[in-house]
């Protein structure tokens, strides 16, 4: 299996640093299966593999994309469900779906179509 | 009818959990809770979900068993990752662990499966008419081999794994030669074979003994310490958010 270079974003890694900031803009940040159904109901797909999806998130999380704090038991308690892992897209994360998005929104001179 | 209440959803939460407790085992208790934690959110999380769209428990059962099922590679490449980060010292012991429990399931493996042939044969014997009435060896062998069965069942829960082990050392002791016996009366190539090798009885015994020994062996292992204690220093990820009570 080929390995990935560094610094290079997964589709997947992609569609969570872009779902994640458009949660993070309504509710200051965002948890596991929020972004799981979010992703679902962007994409039209099933929910997202329980390994897959905190694989992930743990990741980019070690590689600072994002940040992850865990929610206070107090508010876990009164709303009276277990504690939320909280997930907030950094500066980094934020920086790099840019960065990625950028050359996909730019039309390349080599695909224009060619009006005769 | 409330979907989080269902037993349907409480039994694959608890499959998930189980599996959960699975491949965080051995790890730092701090990753190790912290994923825990983060599933058990989740599967609420689902639940609550589910009774706010309509869906019905046994489809919430079936969806929360798929995710869990489709994740099972990506939760192995992260625990081996996780591993991979740690002490040297604990990812032998881990290895060490993981070794003696597959010789141990292997030897369980080969007693079901020779008391099964045992079984097969009898059967044919009593079909075709080769024996008229069940010979004693051959029950002998069938309840060894049930034993080991329930032994080798036993070995997959971690806390009863060392009294398992104990227990799969007896049938492993006997059922060699047993089965010999049994075949004796029950096969033609058997009877050949025993002929030509008169010393087969002892070294069904000596290899049987050997591979109790090494139940027994793994029993000690087992009952002598917890599984935190047999690898050592928990492994420690310095990058992993650790649950904030």
């Amino acid at each position: 299996m080929p390995r990935r270079r560094p610094g290079v974003l997964l589709p997947l890694e992609l569609a969570i640093l872009d779902a994640g900031s458009t949660m993070q803009a309504s509710e200051e940040s965002f948890f596991g299966f929020g972004l799981a159904r979010a992703l679902a109901d962007r994409d039209g797909s099933a929910l997202l593999a329980h390994g897959t999806l905190y694989k992930a998130l743990n990741r980019m999380s070690e590689a600072g994309l994002l940040e992850a704090e865990w929610e206070a038991a107090e508010t876990a308690e009164a709303a009276g469900r277990p504690r939320r892992r909280l997930y907030r897209v950094t500066g980094a994360g934020e920086a790099a779906l840019r960065a990625s998005v950028r050359p996909a929104t730019t039309p390349s001179p080599v695909t224009r179509p060619v009006i005769a | 009818m409330n979907v989080e209440s269902s037993g349907q959803f409480h039994r694959a939460a608890r499959g998930v959990l189980r599996w959960t407790m699975t491949y965080t085992r051995g790890m730092d208790a701090r990753i190790a809770a912290g994923r825990q934690d983060e599933i058990a959110s989740d599967l609420h999380e689902h639940a609550v979900w589910a009774g706010e769209t309509g869906i019905g428990p046994r489809r919430l059962a079936w969806s929360i068993r798929l995710r869990a099922l489709r994740g099972v590679p990506a939760d192995l490449v992260w625990r081996s990752t996780v591993l991979r980060q740690a002490d040297p010292g604990v990812r032998l012991a881990l290895r060490a662990d993981a070794a003696l429990l597959a010789v141990v399931a292997m030897i369980g493996v080969v007693d079901v499966g020779l008391g099964g042939f045992v079984l097969f044969r009898l059967v044919r014997a009593l079909v075709i008419g080769d024996v008229r009435s069940i010979p004693g060896p051959a029950v002998g062998a069938i309840v060894l081999s049930l034993i080991a069965l329930l032994a080798l069942m036993a070995i997959a829960g971690e806390r009863q794994r060392g009294w398992a082990a104990l227990a799969l050392a007896v049938p492993t002791g006997l059922i060699l030669a047993e089965t010999g016996r049994a075949l004796y009366l029950l096969s033609a190539s058997a009877v050949v074979l025993v002929n030509r090798l008169p010393w087969w009885e002892p070294a069904t015994y000596a290899i049987g003994a050997a591979l109790a020994l090494v139940c027994v062996t793994a029993a000690i292992h087992w009952l002598r310490l917890p599984t935190r204690e047999r690898v050592g220093r928990p492994v420690t990820v310095h990058h992993e958010g650790e649950p904030r009570a």
